[in-house]
């Protein structure tokens, strides 16, 4: 193989990774969130109750069209959005519910009636990012919700607090995505549609974890 | 193993030996990429048992911190890489192990390798120390000095445990053996590891340089409460704080207190959180309130 075959070679290969390059600049990462529990139920230690469970979307506007930035993994360049395939309020009221009723309790959706509890969650974030160092890879999950409890309905005294949980993960940049493949790799590589999945899921859990461990939200099952 | 592969190859080994450096390189490279210095994944290591926590009574808090202070908005470990001397250590190991195993190493080899080795350290460190996140942790140092030390996150949090009463008893061990613990009638060893703490950049944040750029201060901490009489973990966690609000570089450098302040809040975010994960026995929920 003399010089100029290997010059085509290079230039053919270059001109197919720009056309890849401007095909996923164009398209959006779908993730499919789901909550995964572990363990015992972390409210099955308390008395069992009806709860009506009420989740809102209070995110700013520009923060519910999507849920996150994919960037490149050497230089950290905005690569495409992440948006969720289930919307992000269904997404956090499948967490609770599935958290309550593992743990024994029985959860009443919006508009079926009353139950011994009243939550009202007001979702304020849901955010992924990723920050990039060479080869390392920072991932960041971050869902925040200012809640208001109640025993019961009408004239009774609430209580509010806010949940906050982050998570956050580290990968190298040859495992997220195929960056050995050549140089053109290293500089355009990005982060991994199952590693945002993955950071995602795992803040999941961090919020159920937190909202159900809060001590102003268990008091209501004494 | 990469030094003796290279010398088969200069013993004539052909293209095996070619073969094999080039793997030896690759594995090298691989193990490089690997061995990278960062704190793990957020979450619970060991969920607590409620009996055991429940009979806690006196409690040895334990402060380590790993990375200290440190501004990372441009890049996540640029204050966190290894130096020149480490390089050069890594090296010395790489031919000590080699030469255990009663494997010649050439000196060609050793030299080559100390002098690619000293080559790449210097050139990372001129880089890193002339790096933007470099030069604003070296501003904020003093800014930084109040909270960055064991002795100082260490009292902030048995202030903050005993005000919320998250343990009937609770004081400040410099050491993290169970043994010593239980002969100083503590039942509880209560490991209180900073993984590192600083600035970062707020999520979904585009870095700008110089005083403009967005930071929040971050707090990755591992908890792990240890028996002192079987030396079991009773819990272990791993939890990532990022604060609630973020500021411009310029507002750290330049509003006296503000760093220490957002330390603290996030210090008590740490502190109420464990409480609720370790204070939820039945008899206990009526105290956190």
């Amino acid at each position: 193989m003399n010089l100029k075959q290997v010059t085509i070679g290079f230039v053919i290969v270059w001109a197919f990774h720009l056309l890849l390059c401007a095909g996923c600049a164009s398209r959006q990462v779908k993730v499919a969130l789901n909550y995964a529990p572990t363990g015992t139920g972390l409210l099955s230690d308390l008395k069992p109750a009806v709860v009506s469970l009420q989740v809102v979307d209070h995110r700013p506007k520009e923060q519910r069209n999507y849920i996150g930035v994919q960037r490149n993994t050497m230089f950290g360049a905005e690569n495409t959005t992440v948006i969720s395939k289930t919307p992000e309020v269904q997404v956090v009221h499948n967490a609770l519910k599935v958290e309550l009723e593992r743990s024994g309790h029985r959860v009443l959706n919006p508009g079926h009636g009353h139950g011994e509890i009243t939550v009202n969650v007001g979702l304020t974030q849901f955010f992924f990012d990723s920050k990039a160092s060479g080869v390392d890879i920072e991932l960041v999950g971050s869902i925040r919700a200012d809640v208001v409890a109640s025993a019961g309905v009408g004239n009774v005294p609430q209580v509010s607090f806010t949940v906050e949980s982050s998570y956050r993960d580290f990968v190298q940049m040859g495992l997220s995505r195929p960056a050995f493949f050549g140089v053109w790799g290293i500089f355009s590589s990005a982060t991994s549609k199952s590693h945002i999945e993955k950071v995602l899921n795992g803040t999941l859990v961090e919020f159920v974890r937190r909202f159900c461990l809060e001590p102003k939200f268990r008091k209501f099952f004494i | 193993m990469a030094i003796s592969g290279i010398s088969v190859a200069e013993r004539g080994g052909g293209k095996k030996g070619i073969v094999r450096i080039y793997a030896v390189t690759i594995l090298l490279v691989v193990a490089m990429i690997l061995s990278g210095c960062r704190p793990g994944r957020s979450g619970t290591s060991f969920e607590p048992s409620l009996e055991d926590i429940s009979r806690i009574k006196n409690v040895g808090l334990h402060v380590k911190v790993e990375k200290g202070f440190a501004v990372r908005l441009q890049y996540v470990t640029n204050a966190d890489d290894p130096n020149l001397f480490e390089n050069l250590i890594g090296l010395g190991l790489i031919v000590a192990v080699q030469r255990s195993r009663g494997i010649s190493v050439p000196r060609e080899a050793v030299a080559g390798g100390a002098i690619g080795g000293a080559i790449g350290g210097v050139i990372g460190g001129v880089i890193r120390e002339s790096s933007p996140d470099r030069r604003a942790t070296r501003a904020l140092k003093p800014e930084a000095a109040q909270m960055n030390s064991a002795d100082a996150i260490g009292h902030a949090m048995v202030d903050k445990f005993e005000t919320a009463k998250v343990f009937p008893a609770i004081e400040l061990v410099q050491s993290q053996s169970p043994a010593a613990a239980q002969e100083s009638g503590i039942d509880t060893l209560f490991i209180f590891t900073v993984r590192r703490w600083g600035l970062r950049p707020p999520l979904g944040s585009k870095y700008d340089k110089g005083d403009k750029a967005e930071a929040q201060l971050e707090l990755d901490v591992n908890l792990k409460l240890i028996s002192s009489a079987t030396s079991k973990v009773l819990w272990e966690r791993n939890e990532f704080y990022p604060d609630s609000k973020s500021y411009s570089l310029g507002d750290f450098k330049s509003q006296e207190g503000l760093l220490a302040g957002r330390m603290e809040y996030v210090l008590q975010m740490v502190c109420d959180c464990t409480a609720n994960e370790v204070y939820r026995t039945p008899q206990n929920q009526g105290v956190m309130q």
